[in-house]
């Protein structure tokens, strides 16, 4: 389906959730994408896939995504699922310019119907961050933000880990603080041994809502490691204001299965429940590994057995009801 | 600085000592581009000018470029021109792909209703772009000075309008005003109340009625404006209906403008193309700045260019 032909079938009033609930069908199961980017290469600049050489990532080479991704690609590729909506999260856009990536966002939107929500880059130890914030809580894109709080690899992590544009930074939390005069929510993407720092900014900060995304990320897939992944997502889900975006998951040199993702997304929901996870894409980034319907193909696999009103919520109602699709 | 012509590459004809400028009011509209019903539809028979059939077509950076090419012009602040209001975003987007073709303009003030449900919104979404700094609405109005609208919606007294109008200063963006004259002390009671919101006064609060008594009764409401600090004027637009553009006249209303705010709070602005249905460019930069040359150089180059350079904040 092309976007606009696939547009027009969400248009023509068909009640995918009903028509689901019917037939049960998992090409029927309609998807709410919780995280994906669309990239104009030739048009904006985005410093990680313009730039060489490339910058080390968690997937390797990401050379085959430098390229332009917009929405006739995601559906283009994106097989038979009835994606009906989509939240684009910022894709690491020119820095100097966070205000850039929406502005072309909503032309996207306007011309295409896709994304219906986002979650913008902002940086919150800027001195300017309480007007960019400002535009963005009374943008009707704009749902959330997202800025990657420093962090560091696991071996250098202590407990008492502090730094400049940490979680834990003074100047960072006071303009983490404005998110909720703004109703914005603030996206976390962060190793998972940095998740009790969430914690305590869930705490601190509870009229704030934190979507932790891809899952947080479980590279290491040692019986040591995911017990550690467990742990720590345990320790975050205690907070209720913390949701969780399953997603994000390749792992690199295997195709996407569900003997190696199984346990893992399985883990997830039981640990934050069937009401606060969301299945995702993050396309065209795992792009870099794997194709986009063989990771619908696999979450549907994964929760076949599942009580189908709990495949509606990971699916589609989780995600529209946070982001206010 | 680079004036708009050498920035385009074109022939200017400024002579060497000329000021530099900042047109602080001007519009510029391709009618194929964009709908402006009141342009390309409906023909207004009130409006302020009278007849205005020669600026029914487009207007564009290369007329703007060819009609200032006496001019040292150094920047230019456009003011949305009555695009449909269903294009406020697209007229926006359409000033930023000019700017990026010819160098201007410089700042865009935006439209955008104060009283709907969704100004937030709009406002957000000017915001959003980088050469926005403030944002053109006008209030309701009454048809002359003997009767009020006082307090229906869509009036400066509407609570859903002020409500609207607040906003602007959450998204550090001015206020554009412009009303018939008999309105100015209703705008002075607005911007008394939002101290902090800065206002540009559009056409020097438009003096049509010259006569003696007339222009006694239109100082009486430009003073109670301009005892509003963070109002501002633009010396524009001295056109009227029935009259030629004369130097005389006008002069006394710049004069008194200039007595009321002080050279630090009035900018130079042509009102191009509308006030090209009554003078040249030229015959208003240069009158201008003939009537302001008893000041002083240093009064003309404020007036000129540095106020607007401030007060819509503008990077060269």
């Amino acid at each position: 389906m092309t976007t606009r032909e696939h547009a027009a079938a969400e248009m023509t009033g068909i009640d995918w959730r009903a028509r689901f609930m019917q037939t049960g069908c998992d090409d029927d199961l309609p998807i709410a994408d919780a995280h994906q980017h669309f990239f104009d290469i030739g048009r904006n600049y985005y410093p990680w896939l313009c730039d060489r050489p490339l910058k080390p990532f968690r997937y390797g080479d990401y050379e085959r995504i430098c390229r332009n991704f917009l929405p006739a690609d995601y559906f283009e590729q994106c097989g038979p699922h009835k994606v009906l909506k989509t939240v684009l999260i910022e894709g690491e856009w020119d820095p100097r310019d966070p205000l850039g990536e929406l502005r072309w966002v909503d032309e996207v939107a306007s011309q295409t119907g896709f994304p219906h929500a986002m979650s913008a880059q902002a940086w919150l130890d800027r001195d300017d961050i309480a007007s960019v914030l400002a535009v963005y809580g009374a943008h009707p894109l704009v749902k959330g933000i997202r800025h990657k709080p420093a962090a560091v690899t696991r071996d250098a992590y202590r407990d008492d880990f502090r730094a400049p544009g940490s979680m834990r930074d003074t100047k960072w939390r006071d303009g983490y603080a404005l998110l909720a005069r703004h109703d914005l929510m603030f996206e976390l993407q962060v190793f998972w041994w940095h998740l009790a720092e969430a914690a305590e900014l869930a705490r601190d900060f509870p009229s704030t809502r934190i979507v932790v995304n891809h899952t947080a990320l479980p590279s290491d897939r040692s019986v040591e490691g995911l017990a550690a992944w467990r742990a720590a997502l345990e320790r975050l889900a205690r907070e209720p204001n913390v949701h969780l975006k399953i997603s994000g998951i390749c792992v690199p040199g295997e195709r996407w299965n569900v003997a190696r993702n199984g346990p893992v997304v399985l883990d997830a929901i039981r640990i934050f429940g069937v009401e606060r996870c969301s299945f995702a894409s993050n396309y065209p980034v795992d792009g870099i590994v794997d194709r986009l319907a063989d990771i619908f193909d696999g979450f549907k696999a994964i929760t076949r057995s599942f009580d189908p009103r709990d495949r509606l919520r990971l699916f589609y109602d989780n995600t529209a009801r946070i982001y206010g699709l | 600085m680079l004036t708009l012509h050498e920035r385009n590459g074109l022939d200017n004809h400024a002579p060497g000592d000329a000021l530099p400028l900042i047109d602080a009011h001007h519009h510029l509209w391709n009618l194929s581009e964009g709908r402006y019903p009141w342009l390309q539809e409906a023909y207004h028979e009130d409006f302020f000018l009278g007849d205005y059939h020669a600026i029914r077509r487009d207007f564009g950076p290369g007329d703007f470029l060819r009609v200032t090419s006496n001019q040292r012009v150094i920047g230019t602040v456009h003011v949305e021109a009555e695009r449909s209001r269903n294009e406020q975003i697209a007229e926006t987007q359409w000033l930023h792909r000019v700017h990026e073709r010819f160098g201007f303009p410089n700042a865009v003030v935006a439209h955008a209703w104060f009283d709907r449900d969704d100004t937030a919104h709009v406002l957000a979404r000017h915001a959003s772009f980088p050469l926005v700094r403030g944002i053109r609405s006008k209030p309701v109005t009454s048809a002359g000075p003997g009767e009020s609208v006082s307090g229906q919606r869509g009036t400066m007294q509407d609570p859903a309008w002020l409500d609207g109008f607040a906003l602007l200063e959450r998204f550090d963006l001015s206020w554009d005003l412009r009303v018939p004259p008999w309105h100015l002390p209703e705008a002075a009671e607005v911007a008394a109340a939002f101290p902090r919101i800065r206002i540009a006064l559009n056409h020097a609060g438009f003096a049509w009625d010259r006569s003696d008594a007339g222009l006694r009764r239109w100082r009486g409401w430009m003073e109670k404006l301009a005892a509003q600090p963070n109002v501002h004027v633009k010396l524009s637009e001295f056109g009227l209906k029935d009259e030629p553009w004369r130097y005389e006249s006008n002069r006394v209303i710049v004069e008194d403008v200039v007595a009321m705010f002080g050279v630090g709070r009035c900018m130079f602005a042509s009102n191009y193309p509308v006030a090209s249905l009554r003078a040249s460019y030229d015959t208003l930069a240069d009158g201008l700045a003939r009537m302001l040359a008893p000041l002083g150089r240093e009064a003309q180059e404020r007036v000129f260019y540095r106020n607007a350079l401030d007060f819509y904040r503008i990077r060269m």
